[in-house]
């Protein structure tokens, strides 16, 4: 469905991204895993077209690489950035109305909203607030919601466990496999145990290259994954 | 003496009590941790503590004084610094001047500053990004950049809101060294923190959260074991992994 082919990534002079090529099959969720500063939100933010770039994205058979962002949603395509990123001077509220707002998605924006907030009930007790008032671990949970308000064919996941507590972190994991049904996802997250045991496939990256891929029980079991990103402690999830 | 006392805090948004009647009491050298869920106060109790807003009610207490509704600034003189969960780097300065402006709160003059900020650096794991610009960081980095700033402002106590986010396992294991390490110097440590692994590793005791109100304080193991604690934060996954 969504296909990356030779793709190298720039900051003004700095590459970050070096020839990175991969695919995401339809129905699947993919996790890109590295050390900090590896290059994984820059491959993110190429696909959606924030990132100046060279090589080729294509999304279900046409070719997107020139795309410009504002135009992602309406395509299909949802990016949940880390670092929240919500409107703080708008309600929470709001906030999912303006995730939903493509044409796409308008119809179902009722069921959607019920959705969101019986994924994330913290939410709910905060319609009414701005999103600029809430915590940050409740900002984060507004990002995801409102990503998944515009009903995304394909959702990119920026660390979205990132400021969360326990409880809603394992609620999360359990939303993106239930998820899955209906949208293809690409995960990017710290929790590498979650992200390698509910994944399909993974790749792994180093100084912004591909240094493995395989499925998730070929990287949770291969020795390199386990000293090099889960630690010598680890234990299979 | 503790180094820092707070007194039933209460910070009220309009009709909302986002911290409710909060005290407890930092020793001199210890690591407190301040858990709980999304939205119970923690970051509001630091941001009463270290300045940033006044509490509506309750005292703060550091080394022996009442700096209750202080300013930032002159808390930091006097020695309290703070890490922001949501993290507040100089985006368009590198790495290094980012060390640098906060080492001039300690130094006499910029030269000082230079040779104090490179010490820094190396001490936080941030040498070889000296000269990246701070905008461009990735997450993690970006955490351990908010701490190396505010160690370079050389804190008796020093306040951490989620350092761990965007971490991998390794790089966490890591950040628990330099915490240890950080705290053998005698700097005391408030950490707020969902890494649970991590929490466990440096925390000396723990306060939890809920609502704005504390609901169990005590040493980790015992803790992590409350009823309470597991239903409010931790979740059966956790206990059942135990």
């Amino acid at each position: 469905m969504l296909q990356v082919d030779k793709l190298n990534s720039f900051y003004g002079n700095v590459q970050a991204v070096w020839d990175v090529s991969f695919e995401v099959k339809q129905g699947e969720i993919l996790a890109i895993i590295g050390t900090n500063g590896a290059g994984k939100t820059t491959i993110m933010q190429s696909i959606v077209g924030l990132v100046d770039k060279t090589g080729t994205v294509s999304f279900q058979g046409s070719d997107i690489s020139s795309m410009p962002a504002h135009k992602m949603a309406e395509l299909g395509i949802s990016y949940v950035p880390e670092g929240r990123k919500v409107f703080p001077e708008m309600t929470v509220m709001e906030n999912l109305v303006v995730g939903g707002y493509n044409k796409r998605s308008r119809s179902t924006r009722k069921d959607m909203i019920s959705y969101v907030l019986d994924t994330f009930p913290r939410l709910k007790e905060r319609l009414g607030n701005f999103a600029g008032n809430l915590s940050g671990g409740e900002q984060q949970m507004l990002a995801i919601g409102r990503g998944l308000m515009a009903r995304p064919r394909l959702l990119l996941l920026d660390e979205p466990s990132l400021g969360i507590a326990p409880i809603p972190t394992e609620e999360i994991f359990k939303k993106i496999v239930e998820i899955k049904k209906e949208t293809t996802i690409v995960l990017v997250e710290q929790h590498l145990h979650h992200a390698l045991s509910i994944c399909d496939r993974g790749y792994a990256i180093e100084h912004g290259r591909i240094s493995l891929g395989g499925s998730g029980e070929e990287l949770r079991n291969n020795p390199h994954i386990q000293s090099v990103y889960l630690g010598m402690q680890a234990t299979p999830a | 003496m503790a180094i820092l006392k707070v007194e039933n805090l209460v910070k009220r948004f309009g009709g909302l009590a986002a911290v409710n009647g909060v005290s407890f009491e930092v020793g001199r050298g210890e690591i407190l941790a301040l858990i709980g869920p999304n939205g119970a106060g923690k970051t509001t109790c630091f941001n009463m503590i270290a300045g940033y807003m006044p509490p509506t009610e309750g005292k703060v207490i550091f080394d022996g004084k009442d700096v209750t509704g202080q300013k930032p600034y002159t808390l930091n003189k006097h020695g309290l610094a703070r890490t922001f969960q949501v993290v507040k780097p100089l985006a368009r300065l590198s790495v290094f001047d980012n060390v640098m402006v906060a080492c001039l709160s300690k130094s006499r003059n910029i030269t000082e500053a230079r040779g104090k900020a490179i010490g820094v650096l190396e001490r936080t794991g941030l040498a070889s990004l000296r000269d990246t610009l701070a905008g461009s960081l990735s997450i993690g980095h970006l955490k351990r950049l908010e701490v190396a700033r505010a160690l370079a402002t050389r804190p008796a106590l020093l306040l951490m809101d989620e350092p761990m986010g965007g971490l991998t396992p390794p790089e966490v294991d890591r950040a628990i060294e330099l915490i240890h390490d950080i705290n053998r110097d005698g700097v005391s440590i408030v950490i707020i923190e969902h890494i649970m692994k991590a929490v466990m590793a440096v925390a000396h005791s723990i306060v939890v959260l809920q609502n704005g109100e504390p609901i169990a304080r005590g040493k980790p193991e015992a803790v992590v074991r409350d009823d309470r604690v597991i239903r409010a934060y931790l979740g059966e996954g956790y206990a059942a992994g135990r």
